[in-house]
């Protein structure tokens, strides 16, 4: 697994097209089917994905096992999710959700991931390597 | 030594954080002290979040101080560390309070942040990132992002800065 986060807009799909040579599918969380996410090379938008699964009514528990058993599934799946939590508590109780499960998603995804950057205005930073963390403390 | 952990929400903060306090417990002893800030408000929600909060740290020898405001009224044992949980909650518990004055509020609680640092062995802020969400707020709302702005940047002149990501330590900061 390798697992590639950032906020909107900082080019974290160009940022791994110009390193790896992608050969098989990238699948968009915006529209695509847990299926496909779980046989798919590069999975985009996962922020997306878990705010569908949410507002199909999955519980976030459901969609947090989703996670680790899509891990085990696509173990050489590449996410690519942006970072949704670095604002203002929402009001609303359906995006307070979002935040929470995607958030949790994205710790799960980057403990069972070998590799971890952080897009940041289209520079990389990498947080994970050879499954250690780049940043110790 | 003082710590500034901060982070989007759900990016792992308080598994680190305390992960943090016990290392630095067990090198240095001292008790520990979790100085939970959060209003018991009664909404479920709020309720699930401390529960959740409670079972992450159970078992790993905090005492828990509860106070909401006024951290300049805390009394914490000498050499203690301290986990204070979190900034995002005393800022807007000591900013929209009925009977505080706003104003006031950045001073006091630096006040009350010097006050703990002095007494305690290590002092473990856990706060929050909320200045990226490209949203416009009213101007209350701004006013307390303001805020927190502030506390950050004043704490990050005094502390060690820990941004967590994705339950990662992201790049340390660049001084210049």
């Amino acid at each position: 697994m390798y697992l590639i986060v950032g906020g909107c807009g900082q080019g974290k799909l160009s940022w791994l097209r110009k390193r790896e040579e992608i050969h098989g599918k990238i699948a968009d969380g915006a529209v695509c089917s847990m299926q496909e996410a779980e046989s798919c090379v590069v999975l985009d938008h996962f922020h997306l994905l878990v705010r569908r699964l949410l507002e199909e009514g999955k519980p976030s528990a459901e969609i947090l096992s989703w996670t680790e058993s899509l891990c085990d599934k696509n173990p050489y799946l590449i996410v690519i999710s942006d970072e949704i939590g670095c604002g203002i508590v929402p009001l609303e109780k359906s995006e307070r959700d979002w935040r929470e499960t995607g958030g949790r998603a994205c710790c799960i995804l980057a403990e069972r991931s070998e590799r971890v950057d952080r897009i940041v205005c289209g520079i990389g930073i990498r947080l994970k390597e050879g499954g250690r963390p780049c940043f110790q403390s | 030594m003082i710590f500034l952990v901060t982070g989007g929400a759900a990016s792992g903060k308080s598994e680190y954080a305390e992960k943090l306090a016990c290392r630095l417990s067990a090198i240095d002893g001292g008790p520990l002290i979790y100085l939970a800030t959060m209003q018991p408000a009664g909404d479920p929600e709020t309720a699930a979040r401390i529960r959740r909060h409670q079972a992450l740290r159970a078992g790993k020898g905090f005492r828990t101080l509860e106070r909401c405001r006024d951290l300049s009224g805390v009394q914490v044992p000498g050499q203690s560390v301290v986990l204070l949980e979190c900034l995002m909650n005393l800022a807007a518990n000591e900013m929209f309070a009925p009977d505080s004055n706003p104003d006031l509020a950045f001073e006091r609680i630096c006040a009350g942040l010097v006050h703990l640092a002095e007494q305690s062995r290590h002092l473990i802020v856990v706060s929050g990132d909320l200045f990226s969400d490209g949203a416009v707020y009213s101007p209350e709302t701004e006013a307390y992002r303001r805020l927190m702005a502030r506390l950050h940047t004043w704490l990050a002149a005094r502390a060690e800065i820990r941004e967590i990501v994705c339950g990662l330590v992201g790049a340390p900061p660049q001084t210049p």
